[in-house]
């Protein structure tokens, strides 16, 4: 028999309830799964939301993390649990990579997608000393000669792969890009010069910016400037369209909702997103507030699904 | 801020009640995910990180920190004791530690493993102190073409490690690297031998494979056997004789200094530098012919050098905020969640961070000896139990150990089928050690090989003309076939 936390916490709630089973939702905590290991970028937003939330709701919110896969695992285990409103589940960009490249054997349709928290920022960041001053001077290498500039990422399939390739086919240059695994080693190989450049969360460099040794930041992938860095253009403002921004994070339940579980759900995910301190969280960590809900965010969704299946098949990584 | 001011304001903040009481609670848990087998220091960490969510950031890294260097003083007990290293850095520690628990100087391996710790810890944190900013920066000489020649020099080594044949050896780190390609290949992201199976791919967890290859595979070769086998009793003194001692001491400096600058090597990490204290042992020490039989020196070296490393590890994280490996990276984490990025400014800006941090080691390995040593006689009791009770607790504790790594309960199936071929195996004069040590570098030695390569678009000469790298892969064909000629030139005398 599997026992898990959330069974226990659910039995131990549901005893002094059972005779109040009509009760009000929310009547006992919940649960958030997280789909990757404790310590990573969707795991500290997923905590930081889950005390907003917690303080909208008047209920606990228990944080689980359950690794693997790029997210696979975790939301597979999601997708089977009771979509009663007491386990939610933290979603993202990663979902629709994962559904795309056949890890997660289910459409990204197949949740509960309540709403969109948050946005990181992709920046192109070269090393210190580089002869590469500037994104003119990087354009005019890149396209002088094919593989002429190597570009590391966070790993093959990540976002930050997917990223690299777009950013080649909108300069119209071949970028001779090589996968390292996770940022850190990204950053290692760039900081050593080892690598030409890299894609990087904009978060990551920051404490290298301006140090004799450090990183120079090229440009920013999000639409509008950064306010962490400025004089940095945008990719958009030097005409170079379709490159991924940056990862996003969204919170989601299992298909099926109740529809008025639904409603009070949708309600204090709104409020927790005006809360200043977690507004504050994404200042601190470099990450844009980008709330978005409703058919704007089906759509959102649906053109997610577009653009990376696109890049996905460019990389030959989806049929 | 001199070092030494540094140093002096660190203590200040390290022996503050609230950071002196974390410190002792981290190196504790250390202590004791060291002991267990599977359990290991990145996962606690990892357990314990929302926990340090309210703690003040120089608080949590204190604690965190005390884990990291905590678990490498325990990881050597099980494996003197019953042949299950607690940690993978432990691994080597199996070879004499065992064999002397066998002869009944198991109370002397476990205070020669603890006394050469102490002593490493004790002195890498002085060097971490003093010349950390210099240091840092070889981290980053170290570019994707030198780690592939780093890793392969390894692989070579480890094929050197056992006692027996090299041929044998070599065939087991061959299996090693091709079960270490299961998983996302790094350059296309494609799933390889993953049968379909979403856990598989992010490649076989190092944790169920060497629980089963030692614990579980032990456990079935003692049950095989008819008669019970000889208890090993301690014999003579608990503590180690002075000749003992006089052994152990150059043994551990020089596994101190391997461990030292392995640690700071990103990707080096504890385990790599036990490693290669145990050759280099074997090869220079003057004891070298017993190494294998139950010599201090194969206690002393690794186990010094794997304390060194964990120290030195935090060289490139706190100089230029960059993780040498996966508890590196954890540490770093829980510093973020504190909305602390450390980089090269560190220094600087967080003094009470980093040398609080530093100086807090001192006190954790002072704590740890104290803690330790009284432990080693409590330990040796344990030899006393007889195998009908010894057996299973070994193998609930290695298949628990499996199954804490990731929740999942195909990782103690895992964990018992990596035990029955271990078994079967070692049946056929096979030795495990070279199979899982080849699992541990196999993945980044792919990664960097082929990293390197795309970099020289396809050009191998990459790894003659960088110096670095040129003069490792001397190294390692130099180390495959020297002892080839050696034997081939008939012997003196």
């Amino acid at each position: 028999m599997r026992l898990d936390r959330r069974g226990v916490l659910a039995g131990m709630a549901a005893l002094p309830l059972a005779a109040r089973a009509q009760d009000k939702y929310p009547s006992k905590p919940l649960t958030l799964v997280v789909p990757f290991d404790a310590g990573g970028g969707t795991d500290q937003v997923g905590r930081a939301f889950a005390e907003a939330l917690k303080a909208q709701l008047g209920q606990p919110i228990a944080v689980q993390n359950i690794g693997g896969a790029g997210g696979a695992v975790g939301l597979t285990r999601l997708s089977g649990m009771a979509a009663d409103g007491y386990t939610l589940g933290m979603g993202g960009g990663f979902l629709v990579s994962a559904s795309l490249r056949g890890a997660l054997k289910l459409p990204a349709n197949e949740f509960s997608h309540l709403a969109r928290l948050s946005q990181e920022a992709f920046v192109l960041g070269v090393p210190a000393a580089s002869p590469l001053k500037t994104m003119q001077d990087f354009l005019a290498a890149a396209r002088a000669k094919p593989e002429a500039v190597s570009i590391g990422t966070a790993g093959a399939g990540a976002l930050t792969h997917l990223a690299a390739q777009a950013l080649g086919d909108a300069a119209k240059a071949k970028l001779n890009i090589v996968h390292f695994a996770g940022g850190a080693k990204l950053l290692t190989a760039v900081l050593g010069a080892h690598a030409d450049a890299g894609v990087f969360s904009q978060v990551e460099v920051l404490p290298q910016l301006n140090q004799p040794n450090g990183v120079r930041v090229l440009a920013t992938f999000t639409r509008a400037p950064s306010a962490k860095l400025p004089g940095v253009p945008t990719l958009a403002s030097l005409g170079l369209g379709g490159v991924p921004e940056g990862p996003w994070q969204g919170v989601l339940a299992p298909k099926g909702l109740p529809g008025p579980v639904r409603a009070v759900l949708a309600g204090a995910v709104a409020k927790a997103q005006s809360d200043p301190q977690w507004l504050a969280f994404l200042d601190k960590n470099g990450l844009a507030p980008s709330p978005l809900t409703g058919a704007a965010y089906d759509t959102f969704l649906e053109d997610e699904v577009k653009t990376i299946g696109a890049l996905l098949k460019a990389v030959g990584l989806s049929q | 801020m001199t070092p030494f001011d540094g140093l002096l304001h660190g203590l200040l903040v390290a022996v503050q009640p609230l950071h002196l009481g974390f410190c002792l609670l981290g190196v504790l848990v250390g202590t004791a995910v060291g002991v267990l087998p599977g359990l290991g220091p990145a996962a606690t960490i990892a357990l314990l990180l929302p926990a340090t969510y309210r703690l003040d950031p120089v608080a949590a890294a204190i604690m965190l920190s005390g884990i990291y260097y905590g678990s490498q003083y325990g990881g050597s007990t099980t494996a003197i004791l019953v042949k299950v290293p607690g940690e993978s850095s432990s691994l080597v520690t199996c070879y004499d530690g065992h064999e002397m628990a066998r002869r009944g100087r198991a109370g002397a391996a476990l205070a020669i493993a603890a006394l050469a710790s102490f002593a490493a810890g004790t002195l890498a944190i002085l060097g971490l102190g003093l010349v950390a900013p210099l240091v840092g920066r070889i981290a980053l000489a170290f570019g994707p073409a030198e780690y592939a020649m780093l890793m392969l020099l390894g692989l070579v080594l480890v094929a050197r490690l056992g006692q027996g044949p090299v041929v044998p050896a070599l065939i087991m780190v061959v299996l090693g690297l091709m079960l270490a390609t299961v998983g996302q290949d790094p350059v296309s992201g494609l799933e390889r031998h993953t049968f379909g199976i979403q856990e598989l791919i992010d490649g076989i967890d190092l944790v169920p494979v060497f629980l089963g290859m030692y614990g579980v595979a032990e456990v079935l070769a003692q049950i095989e056997r008819r008669e019970p086998p000889p208890r090993p009793v301690p014999t003579g003194r608990l503590w180690p004789s002075r000749e003992e001692a006089r052994a152990a001491v150059p043994a551990a400096a020089r596994g101190g200094a391997i461990g030292f600058v392995l640690g700071v090597l990103p990707g080096g990490g504890a385990t790599l530098a036990s490693i290669a204290a145990y050759l280099a042992e074997k090869r220079f020490a003057a004891g070298r012919d017993r190494l294998g039989q139950g010599a201090v020196e194969g206690v002393a070296a690794p186990e010094a050098a794997n304390n060194a490393a964990a120290t030195s590890a935090f060289v490139p994280l706190l100089t230029l905020g960059i993780p040498a490996n996966g508890v590196m990276a954890m540490i770093l984490a829980a510093l973020t969640l504190h909305g602390l990025r450390p980089g090269p400014q560190l220094v600087t800006q967080q003094p009470d961070l980093f040398w609080g941090v530093i100086a807090s080691m001192y006190v954790g390995n002072l704590a740890l000896l104290v803690l330790n040593l009284p432990l080693v006689g409590l330990f040796v009791q344990l030899l006393r139990l007889p195998y009908a009770a010894l057996g299973p607790l070994i193998l609930v504790t290695c298949l628990i150990g499996a199954f804490a790594v990731t929740g999942h309960a195909g990782e103690a199936v895992l964990a018992v089928a990596f035990g029955a071929l271990g078994h079967g195996l070692r049946k056929l004069g096979f030795e495990p050690t070279p199979l899982v040590l080849a699992l541990v570098l196999g993945r980044p030695f792919e990664e960097a090989l082929r990293q390197a390569l795309q970099l020289a678009r396809g050009d191998a000469t990459v790894f003659l003309t960088k110096p670095i790298a040129a003069v490792l892969l001397a190294a390692a064909v130099l180390a495959l076939v020297a002892p080839l000629l050696l034997k081939a030139r008939p012997r003196h005398g």
